[in-house]
């Protein structure tokens, strides 16, 4: 009976805590897609709007967060297919481009390097961003505020205390006890030691 | 002779480039005696580098507001 309700409790949507639980997650996950930060907030919003109308059909099988960036996925899409029909239907074709003194001058063969080092290095970025972003959100609501208030804005010491009404030490220790928890939560496998 | 906590302290501080000089060196004095501390002030340093490759960026508390009303009016 109490485990019925624990799983029933994880899996109920909660709207409330949306923005606050999920906000920086989808956004850094659009803004690497759209590469535009107004853009981003728009997708945001229009997903966290989606979420709430289609709210009845969350079954329940996914987390919150797997199930908007479903959501958010779609929204990415759309927004590419917009601004392509406003464009102008987009054309493939084969052709031959005379302004190359390449050998291959065939579209085709001027395709991006799969093995190239600077995209396997966007992508391994991309993929880094999302994993510290959700090793953040799991941390406590102040923790997490001031590490991003420091690391993420890059906002002085005194800055952050004068808002938060915090002194120095009582930063260092939060700061310390967020970069102890993100090295533990990051996978092993993003440190060399 | 500093202690772990201190030594710990001063590492975090000069991952944000806020450590004296005399922090610094009385950190590098204690992690010549202190494999804890080594290893902790090692992955911090990686714990920096890892952050300003990923290039994070977070949406400013007023968007956020901005967001937080929308989802109210609409519930």
């Amino acid at each position: 009976m109490i485990d019925r309700k624990i799983a029933m409790s994880v899996h109920k949507l909660q709207p409330n805590t949306w923005v606050d639980a999920y906000a920086d997650y989808l956004f850094n996950y659009a803004v690497v897609r759209v590469s535009d930060e107004e853009i981003a907030k728009d997708l945001i919003q229009e997903t966290f709007i989606a979420g709430l109308n289609s709210a009845k059909n969350f079954k329940g099988q996914a987390t919150e967060r797997t199930w908007l960036i479903a959501i958010l996925k779609r929204k990415i899409i759309d927004h590419y297919r917009k601004i392509n029909s406003k464009k102008g239907k987009a054309e493939v074709r084969l052709e031959y481009n005379a302004s190359s003194d390449s050998d291959g001058d065939r579209l085709e063969e001027q395709v991006a390097d799969p093995v190239s080092i600077a995209e396997n290095d966007a992508l391994e970025n991309q993929e880094l961003g999302l994993a510290i972003q959700s090793c953040m959100d799991q941390l406590p609501q102040n923790q997490r505020q001031v590490f991003t208030m420091k690391t993420v804005r890059g906002l002085s010491t005194e800055d952050i205390c004068k808002e938060l009404d915090i002194n120095p030490s009582n930063l260092w220790v939060i700061i310390h006890r967020a970069r102890k928890t993100l090295m533990g939560c990051l996978n092993q496998n993003w440190f060399t030691i | 002779m500093i202690s772990c906590d201190e030594a710990a302290v001063i590492s975090n501080k000069s991952q944000y480039k806020e450590a004296s000089l005399s922090e610094k060196f009385k950190l590098k004095l204690h992690i010549l005696f202190c494999g804890t501390c080594a290893v902790f002030s090692k992955k911090n340093k990686q714990l920096t580098s890892l952050m300003a490759k990923a290039k994070l960026c977070v949406m400013s508390d007023l968007d956020k507001k901005v967001l937080k009303q929308t989802i109210e009016e609409q519930l």
